[in-house]
């Protein structure tokens, strides 16, 4: 039997983010793109995209030096 | 009864912290005082109590820090060169504005100087280092005051969250004095809250213990309350001693042992007829300038004799205000070019009667 | 930070020791990493609220700022020096670390390092290695590689003149006081779990009593790289791990004595 893949969400802290490309740079699975929105100190912040493709690895997360990001596993 | 023993002034000031109840003390070997360093070393592990021998007197005083830091009672000794070490780190206690005892058993300076006495530091100890803090310094002049000034040190350390330098010397460290051993009793003093133990003694609040009043917080804040704390140990803490001052017409001034040496040349004085008295800060800072002041008012004849080129007769005369004329017998007068010479009473007696 | 509730489980979000607020420090400063792995490091082996932290003088120190446990800050150099004043303060029962940049452990703290382990002190140190000095606008370090250009050493250091990269976890190792000594990274996610296994087994080295933990973390300072950070991280691939190789120098579970007068 096929094991069910996960859904997952991320969130990014958009005001805690430096758009320092980490992310983005370290995903496997292409799942994070810059934005173009600007926060209040001037960065822009990457937004979730390919959701379908995100397997919760979590890499984003633990590899961003301002700990804006959070990556949820989406239940039922 | 009150036990008495005969001991070193080096070692008073072991028993004074023992007395006081310190429990950790971080040092390093310098002469003149290394039987202090010794002393703890013997004493200390017997009543479990911390002693470590640090690499350097740089790191000492930070141990102290350390240790401060956590609420404990802590203190570390050196001399001369070795004080000069450790003013960074005692600016830092001063930022931090944890309690300590520092002590100083003066050496000749300046760089290595002479392993024996001088009272060369006495600008260093009571301005201290860097960014303008106060340190309170208390100066024996005997075993038994060395002894019971260590107590006292750490109560005013505690009472005011401040460090303390206790003033000592080459020759005040060595000799040996009968002492009685009491415990002195304080007031009771205040639970250390702010003490860094773990944030789980804080209901899991963390506490930052930081050096830096400029960067973080209100440096304004921080100026403002340690001028308060000043402002209150002079108004309350000055100590100071009078001997034969009631009719004085020429008053010398002294601290630690050569205040025993000026002691002797007013005893030779009196019994010559020439009305000598001596008087004896016992805190360097908060410096007892009210009370000089108004012995302006008996005499206008000052003499400042200090084992150095001059440093307390810079606060005698501030004290003074012009009031009077204020001569000094220095470390140009010792008895010997060597770093052995010392100020004898009979130099001091010849300059009170050229002065008369 | 988000909550976990019916509809969504959290995996991985801000450390439980994290304050709540935007990091100080520069982007792509890996220093971030770092402060992560020691928030997660201190809640796994349950001991944040007996800890404390020693931090020094450099950025690194921006983590006292960011992290929610007792912290005292330590003159230049002098980390490992408070450490033992803290550490024999609360008569062992804490857990004490020092967080210490370049400058402030393998140049004017290296005295204050070696001797604590000389003391025999059961301490943590974590050193944060981005050869260079951050904080004072990108000097010389005793860890800056062999034709690295810095404010101190425009035209790139040269051996002879500015010296030599000093390898400070292989040093360590060679003491006896030293339980574990390790060099790690956090450029990859590999990297970034070794180096977490690295600061637990040094923390643990502490919590059982055995002896000094030492973990010296690599990371790329892009202000001092005048790089972006995905480029410095690159930089940092192909010129730091060709200097500095990651690995584990020493992990004991008993200090050895070597000789003892009777």
């Amino acid at each position: 039997m096929e094991k069910k893949k996960k859904i997952i969400d991320i969130e990014i802290n958009k005001e805690y983010c430096k758009a320092c490309l980490f992310c983005i740079d370290s995903c496997p699975k292409q799942c994070l793109i810059m934005g173009t929105e600007l926060n209040s100190t001037g960065f822009t912040s990457p937004v979730f995209v390919n959701q379908g493709n995100c397997t919760g690895c979590a890499i984003c997360s633990l590899l961003c030096p301002d700990m804006a990001i959070q990556v949820f596993e989406i239940l039922n | 009864m009150v036990e008495k023993v005969l001991i070193s002034g080096n070692e008073a000031i072991g028993y004074g912290a023992i007395y006081a109840d310190c429990t950790h003390y971080f040092g390093y070997p310098i002469t003149p005082q290394n039987e202090l360093i010794e002393f703890m070393a013997r004493e200390f592990p017997k009543l479990g109590r911390t002693f470590v021998q640090a690499e350097s007197e740089f790191a000492s005083i930070n141990m102290v820090c350390g240790a401060a830091a956590t609420g404990r009672r802590a203190m570390t000794s050196t001399s001369s060169t070795a004080f000069s070490l450790m003013q960074e780190g005692i600016s830092g206690i001063a930022a931090m504005e944890l309690p300590c005892l520092i002590v100083d058993v003066q050496r000749g300076g300046p760089g290595a100087g002479s392993t024996q006495h001088s009272q060369m530091d006495y600008l260093l100890a009571t301005r201290g280092g860097h960014g303008g803090y106060k340190n309170i310094v208390l100066a024996p002049f005997s075993v038994q005051e060395g002894f019971e000034l260590t107590q006292l040190a750490f109560y005013l350390a505690d009472k005011y969250r401040i460090h303390v330098i206790l003033l000592s010397d080459g020759i005040l460290g060595q000799m040996y004095e009968s002492v009685s051993l009491e415990k002195h009793e304080f007031p009771s003093l205040p639970e250390k809250t702010w003490a860094v133990k773990g944030s789980a003694t804080n209901n899991c609040q963390r506490k930052f213990i930081h050096n830096s009043p400029g960067i973080i917080g209100s440096y304004y804040d921080y100026m403002k309350r340690s001028k308060e704390k000043y402002d209150k140990i002079t108004e309350n803490e000055v100590r100071y001693s009078s001997y034969e001052i009631e009719d004085a017409e020429i008053i010398l001034i002294s601290y630690g042992s050569t205040a025993r040496i000026v002691m002797e040349a007013v005893q030779k004085a009196r019994k010559e007829g020439i009305k000598a008295g001596l008087f004896r800060p016992v805190t360097l800072w908060p410096f007892p300038r009210e009370h000089l002041y108004k012995l302006a008012d008996k005499t206008n004849k000052f003499l400042v004799v200090e084992d150095c080129m001059g440093q307390m007769v810079e606060d005698v005369e501030l004290a003074l205000q012009g009031k009077a004329k204020i001569d000094l017998v220095s470390s140009l007068d010792r008895n010997l070019p060597t770093g052995s010479g010392m100020i004898i009473s009979t130099k001091v007696l010849e300059k009170i009667k050229n002065m008369l | 930070m988000g909550e976990n509730n019916n509809s969504r489980k959290l995996i991985s979000g801000r450390p439980k020791y994290i304050l709540d607020a935007r990091s100080p420090l520069c982007s792509g400063c890996q220093h971030g990493i770092i402060s992560r792995i020691i928030c997660d490091v201190v809640e796994e082996l349950d001991i944040a609220d007996k800890s404390i932290g020693i931090g020094g003088v450099g950025c690194h120190a921006m983590c006292m700022f960011t992290m929610n446990i007792d912290f005292v800050q330590a003159l230049h150099g002098r980390a490992p020096a408070v450490g033992t004043g803290v550490k024999r303060g609360t008569d062992g029962n804490c857990i004490v670390f020092t967080i210490q940049g370049d400058g402030d452990l393998a140049a004017i703290g290296i005295g204050d390092l070696i001797n604590a382990t000389t003391r025999g002190e059961k301490l943590t140190t974590i050193f944060f290695n981005n050869s260079g000095y951050g904080t004072t606008g990108g000097q010389l370090a005793p860890t800056t590689l062999i034709g690295q250009p810095t404010t101190t050493t425009p035209l790139g250091r040269k051996e002879g003149e500015g010296g030599f990269p000093i390898h400070m976890a292989e040093l360590m190792a060679n003491f006896a006081g030293v339980a574990y000594s390790a060099r790690c990274a956090v450029n990859t996610i590999a990297q970034y779990k070794s180096a977490k296994k690295a600061v637990k087994t040094a923390f643990q080295k502490q919590i059982d009593g055995i002896g000094y933990g030492f973990v010296e973390i690599l990371s790329a300072c892009p202000p001092l790289l005048k790089l972006k950070p995905i480029q410095a991280r690159q930089w940092f691939e192909k010129h730091m791990l060709s200097e500095y190789p990651l690995g584990e120098f020493k992990n004991v579970d008993e200090l050895k004595v070597n000789y003892q007068v009777v």
